[in-house]
């Protein structure tokens, strides 16, 4: 015997959710395919190993495009036109333009790209204002992240992770990137530490901005609290024998004091370990190597001599290890505290009597007068 | 030298010594004030002060500018001791003396309890001397550590920094010692207690009644007499 729903299967039509799936179905794979025959359009001469073309000026541009590196990316599921976007014939009648990504990556996108605000950083970055001063060279998001082969940040094959990101930079800033890969921070980054500082943990990312502009991370004023990142964290320092009161002994003494002050011109912790080239004092390449330290006091100390190595750089008068300087600072301070309590006790002796005085003068003479001091 | 005047009051400060103290007084406040805005310069205080003083060169050039004229008053303090025969005498008189201990003892047994002979007190308290040598010896160490400061490069063209960072520590901690002693101390002991609040004015008209002056410095008071009555 069959039961009504038996029945009703045998007897109804497909229904309409299988329509559904087939069109969508249909849909997908017409959209892939049409994907795949723009894609095949493009690669008609830019999948040719060795397309290229001479520029007018005599600049030769290599034109050809590998295909797999976009398809292991983020951009798998893209075609070459939803980023090239101003390509609408081929041959192109007109020079293509750099790839825009603002047409997606933007705060409220529904093309499925990264929520997040970071993208508005760029425009008043170093970068951004460069570009908008004609600097052709001056980098655009493909730039640093890559053109075909975008992964995410997170990803270690990334061009712009922890492990490659100094590298990305050093395509353009070539100099630094020497000095940088060089310096302690270089070198530890080159052994796999993760708590070595890359060019982005100093610099910031999208909103990188000139050392002159005054909310630069690395605006004089702003040097030593960037460093202080790293460098006032006991856990991270204890690790490398380094102290952690470098900063604070820094920012109390007078260069540190002028410089919160507002005297830019004071030393801040790149004025003496430099930059990118910095190097642990026993190395004698190191600008704070005692035998360097003429020269690099010298270049705002003018005459500077062997004397200025001749004792701590950074001195805590509250560490042991400031030798005689923390023991004459703890003699004043109990010799000033001693002194203080002297007086509170001078003050409650003086309250004490003229209490005493009072009480006796209403008991006895009413009249007598106060007693007084002078100097 | 005490001297009684025809209105009864005693003379205490000489017109030089006046404008000494006087000297002193001012520049020391702004010492003080230029000076603990830096070793303070995180608290708000401190920032306030130092941009009244017109920033970091400002509170510079405030702080070296009174450090001449402490210097000064110094010297003046020096030439007094020389030339001056008030100095003189009140140099004489404020040097420490066995009987400090003893009457500084009684002071405080009679303070405290009340009972005992009141202490016999000449022409400077045991108090006071310790104020005055307080000051003479910490100017000088703050001069001296204060000049060494004054110019990195000159300083460390003759001494290594590690001197360098000794006199910085010794000028910041003395600094914080003669603000106890002077600005806490001195002020409570001579200005403001035992009535002479807002001020004992004699640090102006070099006067002291006669009344106070002899129960404050009875041996004093004694012997002026004495020599009154020779």
């Amino acid at each position: 015997m069959k039961t009504g729903r038996t029945r009703g299967l045998i007897r109804r039509p497909p229904g309409r959710a299988l329509t559904l799936c087939l069109v969508l179905l249909a849909a997908f794979l017409g959209a892939m395919a049409a994907r795949a025959q723009d894609d095949l359009r493009c690669l008609g001469c830019h999948g040719k190993p060795g397309f290229r073309k001479t520029l007018p000026s005599g600049q030769v541009l290599d034109l050809f495009v590998d295909p797999t590196p976009l398809r292991l990316s983020v951009h798998k599921d893209l075609s070459c036109v939803q980023c090239h976007a101003d390509v609408n014939e081929v041959p192109h009648t007109t020079m293509p333009q750099r790839v825009n990504c603002k047409r997606c990556h933007y705060e409220g996108n529904t093309m499925g790209a990264p929520q997040t605000s970071k993208y508005l950083e760029f425009d008043k970055s170093v970068h951004n204002l460069a570009l908008l001063a004609g600097n052709t060279k001056a980098p655009l998001c493909q730039d640093c992240h890559g053109g075909h082969f975008i992964l995410s940040g997170s990803d270690p094959r990334s061009r712009v992770s922890r492990r490659h990101v100094s590298q990305t930079c050093g395509t353009c800033h070539i100099q630094i990137y020497g000095q940088y890969m060089e310096s302690v921070h270089g070198k530890a980054l080159t052994m796999g530490n993760k708590d070595a500082p890359v060019c982005t943990d100093c610099h910031g990312e999208h909103d990188i901005q000139g050392p002159k502009v005054a909310s630069s991370s690395v605006n004089p004023a702003n040097v030593a609290n960037t460093c202080a990142r790293c460098h006032s964290k006991i856990v991270i320092m204890k690790k490398y024998g380094i102290n952690a009161e470098q900063v604070s002994t820094y920012k109390n003494s007078f260069h540190g004091i002028a410089n919160e002050f507002g005297v830019l011109k004071a030393a801040n912790c790149a004025s003496c370990h430099t930059a990118h080239n910095i190097l642990p004092p026993d190395d004698p390449r190191s600008s704070v190597n005692p035998k360097n330290i003429p020269k690099t006091c010298g270049r705002c100390h003018p005459g500077a001599n062997a004397n200025f190595a001749k004792g701590r750089i950074h001195v805590d008068p509250e560490d042991r290890s400031a030798g005689i300087v923390y023991w004459v600072a703890l003699g004043f301070k109990i010799l000033t505290l001693s002194t203080l309590a002297g007086l509170f006790i001078h003050i409650g002796l003086d309250l004490f009597r003229q209490v005493r005085a009072r009480k006796s003068r209403e008991a006895v003479l009413p009249a007598r007068p106060t007693e007084e001091n002078e100097p | 030298m005490t001297s009684h005047s025809t209105d009864g009051t005693v003379v205490r400060m000489s017109l030089l010594q006046r404008l000494d103290h006087a000297l002193l007084a001012l520049c020391l406040l702004l010492l003080i004030a230029s000076g603990l805005a830096l070793v303070y310069h995180e608290q708000a205080w401190a920032k306030v002060l130092i941009g009244i003083m017109g920033g970091m060169r400002g509170r510079g050039l405030l702080h070296r500018a009174a450090a001449i004229g402490l210097v000064f008053a110094g010297l003046l303090h020096f030439g007094g001791l020389l030339f001056s025969r008030k100095y003189q005498s009140d140099f004489r008189a404020v040097r420490f003396r066995r009987s400090d201990f003893s009457e500084g003892w009684k002071g405080w047994i009679h303070g405290l309890t009340g009972k005992g002979a009141p202490p016999y007190y000449g022409r400077f308290t045991p108090m006071q001397k310790i104020q005055y040598w307080g000051i003479f010896v910490g100017c000088l160490i703050m001069a001296g550590s204060g000049f060494v400061l004054w110019s990195p490069q000159a300083s460390l063209a003759l001494f290594p920094k590690s001197v360098y960072d000794l006199m910085l520590v010794v000028h910041s901690e003395q600094a914080q010692l003669i603000f106890v002693v002077l600005i806490l101390w001195h002020l409570y002991d001579v200005h403001l207690a035992g009535g002479n609040f807002p001020m004992n004015p004699a640090w102006i008209t070099g006067r002291m009644g006669g009344e106070k002056f002899r129960k404050r410095h009875p041996a004093e008071w004694d012997a002026m007499q004495k020599g009154e009555q020779e």
